[in-house]
């Protein structure tokens, strides 16, 4: 089955090609296994299709990864990640450094703690990113790719000047 | 982006009804800010800084 229909995954592959920059990693937050298994996370069922939507989304573009992780395996994912749900979905740069492709790292207690300075990670996306908050999902792939965000200076200037931690929850659907 | 103290989650509202519910959602984009600012629908880039100012003030 094809998730991305087959007149938007051009519209997609050229926008891609024209505004990504830098190399994004999509990280992918789902568990295989039942859901009691895992009983703090709460599970929207919807994780193979964000699974096949991000598989298809990371193969129009050679600067756009999937990386997904397993937390019913390595529940330490979850708590290193601060991952309260599945699916979640973070965007961040790739870079050389991470160990994400070694779920054991964390185990032999050699994984570096997580940054959430590292570019990206503040936004997530719980839940199926698809209908209209693809589109939001792709500005956010953008944005992360180039580094900035379209805010205004003035107003970029006084975001960085919060010096508290702020939790914004935004609720959506699809439609 | 801007900041790495700033976390903004997208929540898909039917897949997580549990959410929804203790967040009072009846219609959607809902955002809440520090659990304590809400609004629903979009603002303008100044007025959700301003919310964004007025939840950091509040959350001493």
């Amino acid at each position: 089955m094809t998730v991305i229909a087959e007149k938007d995954r051009s519209t997609v592959r050229d926008l891609l090609a024209r505004e990504l920059v830098e190399d994004v990693e999509l990280l992918l937050f789902k568990h295989g296994r039942a859901p009691s298994d895992v009983a703090r996370l709460r599970d929207g069922g919807t994780g193979d299709e964000t699974q096949e939507l991000l598989e298809e989304l990371s193969d129009l573009s050679d600067r756009l990864s999937l990386t997904s992780l397993d937390v019913g395996a390595d529940p330490s994912l979850a708590t290193r990640y601060n991952v309260t749900a599945v699916p979640t979905v973070m965007i961040r740069r790739r870079n050389g450094t991470t160990n994400l492709g070694d779920p054991s790292a964390s185990a032999r207690g050699d994984a570096a703690p997580e940054t959430p300075a590292e570019p990206g990670t503040g936004v997530r996306f719980l839940g199926l990113p698809g209908g209209y908050e693809f589109s939001t999902l792709l500005a956010d792939v953008v944005d992360v790719s180039k580094g900035r965000t379209d805010l205004s200076p003035e107003t970029r200037a006084a975001v960085q000047a919060i010096e508290r931690p702020v939790r914004i929850q935004v609720f959506v659907t699809p439609t | 982006m801007e900041n790495s103290l700033i976390r903004a989650d997208v929540i898909e509202a039917n897949e997580f009804q549990d959410l929804s519910e203790r967040y009072g959602v009846r219609s959607v984009p809902k955002t809440v800010i520090n659990d304590r600012i809400e609004f629903v629908g979009s603002l303008p880039e100044a007025k959700l800084l301003e919310a964004l100012q007025k939840a950091v003030s509040l959350d001493v």
